[in-house]
């Protein structure tokens, strides 16, 4: 490897590391949905997403009462909404989602 | 009896007063909650209208975004039958996308990109002949802003039957697959296994999700080439005819037809898990090499290429947080390509075909040592006729999906600082060319067995907002 190369290396592996804070993904969010609620549900994401406006999920969420309004929009997903994992582990990723996707998030679909 | 008097009157008038404070206190509280009440309806209003305003801001008006990576890319070339090498120890290139969006009604989207790919001190214009608009934003050339994609998508019901229609230069690059090498997250439409180029074409898609999850078919018509005709101004010996021909694609001095293409891509089942692709692409007169006369370039043959490939998101369910965020995925694909009688396509005999196979194999796994960083590692394999339409591909040496040979590549994706908005990688591809490398539109050239290795080591920094 050239001198240059080397120090760019070094440099990004050094920046790399600088991490920071767990932060929730709109991405990984989709994917639970479309994996664990997709047919429950009997909607795609777009339109679970899309029966609340960003603020009002964001009320919700700062309410603590998210699994309350994600219930009363897929009742049938009740039990996932109140599981331990939904609160320890799906929840911020879910709440990214549903925000980017919200009726009022002006999110343009892809081709 | 005087002063029970007095007493009855005090007592009367203090009760007077208490029901009098009673009442004002009343009235107080109703006029308070009728406030109340009507904060309410004001904030509900102002809440709707933020809603209206919110969705106006973002959906009446074109969205834009930016995507602005610097990259150096550490090039070497070794012909060990030769002991002949070529060497670029730091290509600095800056790739600017201008990503536009709007969705002014309920079922109509347009998407436009304007791309500057550039290295650093080119040349002011870079007219390379194999540089055609099917590659023309997505190779390091100059400073020249370029239209990389714009289409609208108009989306509605037939009958029950969800049905989306497009047209223009399609999302064509990066598809299915690629995106992970390229730091994506979303991968553009068709396999990248057989199709990794810039066109514009017309697109039918038809949503098969209430039958099997995810599943959707697309049928693409669009133009590779635009041929059959000189100039803009026509064949310049004889009359003007502007964008023609003269004796159309019978001129035996340039038999340069247009090259159409039917792509069929398509999701068999996606559960967000488990993801199946498929896609059938066939080209029209492609271009290869006419016997009498020895012409290049001239329209062959037609060409059909296959692809299947299965994408796994997470291994097993929730066995642990490494195998939930471990993506593998495995691609088959087959080229045939059936030349003309009086033409060769690829070396084949006069009118003969040539068939080529390939495998591409990948992991992506988290890093460990950072949040949303990833590692990927990948595998291609290519037979010696293996000849797919990807030279729109983004890497330095030439695509690595179109090896005749073996490819491995090794990629660590990270945000830098650990800010999301930073996306940057460090890849590192080795090739070995076992045949004729197969880097641009070369249908009229035979393979022959060789043995070339092409590294190429790339850093690169992105901003993506």
């Amino acid at each position: 490897m050239t001198t240059f190369g080397k120090l760019t290396t070094s440099a990004l592996l050094g920046l790399g590391l600088l991490t920071s804070a767990l932060h929730a993904d709109a991405g990984k969010g989709q994917r639970l949905y479309q994996k664990k609620l997709k047919e429950t549900c009997g909607m795609t994401g777009a339109v679970f997403a899309a029966k609340h406006t960003q603020m009002e999920w964001e009320e919700a969420k700062e309410n603590g009462n998210l699994a309350e309004m994600m219930t009363e929009a897929c009742p049938e997903g009740k039990n996932f909404f109140e599981s331990d994992k939904f609160e320890s582990k799906f929840k911020e990723h879910l709440y990214d989602f549903v925000h980017d996707f919200a009726s009022d998030s002006g999110n343009i679909p892809s081709c | 009896m005087r002063k029970t008097l007095l007493s009855t009157a005090a007592l009367t008038l203090f009760s007077s007063a208490l029901l009098a404070d009673d009442a004002s206190m009343q009235a107080e509280i109703d006029a308070l909650m009728q406030k109340v009440e009507k904060l309410e309806k004001q904030q509900k209003r102002t809440n709707k209208k933020l809603s209206q305003v919110n969705a106006q801001s973002a959906n009446d008006n074109v969205k834009f975004g930016i995507d602005f990576r610097n990259a150096v890319d550490v090039i070497d070339y070794r012909n060990n039958e030769s002991d002949t090498y070529a060497t670029n120890p730091s290509l600095l290139s800056s790739r600017l996308y201008l990503t536009m969006g709007a969705a002014p009604m309920k079922g109509l989207t347009f998407q436009g990109k304007l791309a500057v790919y550039a290295t650093w001190g080119s040349h002011l214009y870079v007219t390379d002949p194999a540089l055609k608009d099917w590659a023309a934003s997505s190779k390091a050339s100059d400073t020249v802003m370029r239209v990389k994609e714009a289409y609208f998508v108009y989306s509605d019901e037939l009958g029950g039957q969800p049905i989306s229609v497009s047209v223009g230069r399609r999302p064509s690059t990066n598809g299915f697959l690629a995106n992970y090498r390229e730091n994506e997250t979303d991968p553009g439409s068709p396999l990248a296994h057989i199709t990794n180029m810039e066109v514009n074409g017309a697109m039918v898609r038809l949503d098969w999700g209430r039958f099997i999850d995810g599943a959707y078919t697309k049928f693409v018509f669009g133009r590779a080439h635009s041929g059959e005709m000189q100039d803009i101004y026509g064949d310049v010996s004889g009359a003007r005819t502007p964008y023609a021909l003269s004796g159309g694609d019978v001129n035996t001095t340039l038999e340069d037809t247009s090259v159409d293409f039917l792509v069929i891509p398509g999701n068999a089942y996606d559960d967000g898990q488990y993801q199946v692709m498929y896609q059938w692409a066939h080209i029209f007169n492609t271009k290869g090499r006419k016997l009498d006369g020895n012409i290049p370039k001239a329209a062959s043959g037609t060409a059909d290429l296959f692809s299947v490939g299965l994408k796994v998101t997470g291994i097993g369910e929730e066995i642990s947080d490494f195998l939930d965020e471990t993506t593998l995925f495995v691609s088959g694909a087959y080229t045939h390509y059936d030349a003309k009688s009086g033409y060769t396509l690829i070396g084949s005999s006069d009118g003969g075909v040539r068939s080529g196979s390939s495998l591409w194999a990948g992991v992506i796994i988290p890093d460990m040592l950072t949040e949303r960083g990833r590692l990927g590692f990948e595998y291609n394999r290519g037979s010696k006729y293996w000849t797919p339409m990807t030279w729109a591909e983004d890497t330095a040496i030439g695509s690595k999906i179109a090896v005749r040979g073996s490819a491995y590549e090794a990629y660590w994706n990270f945000d830098l600082f650990g800010v999301k908005y930073l996306p940057s990688q460090i890849r590192y591809t080795y090739v070995q060319h076992d045949y004729t490398p197969n880097i641009n539109c070369a249908g009229w050239v035979a393979p022959v067995e060789t043995d070339i290795t092409a590294t190429d080591l790339r850093f690169a920094v992105s901003y993506r907002y």
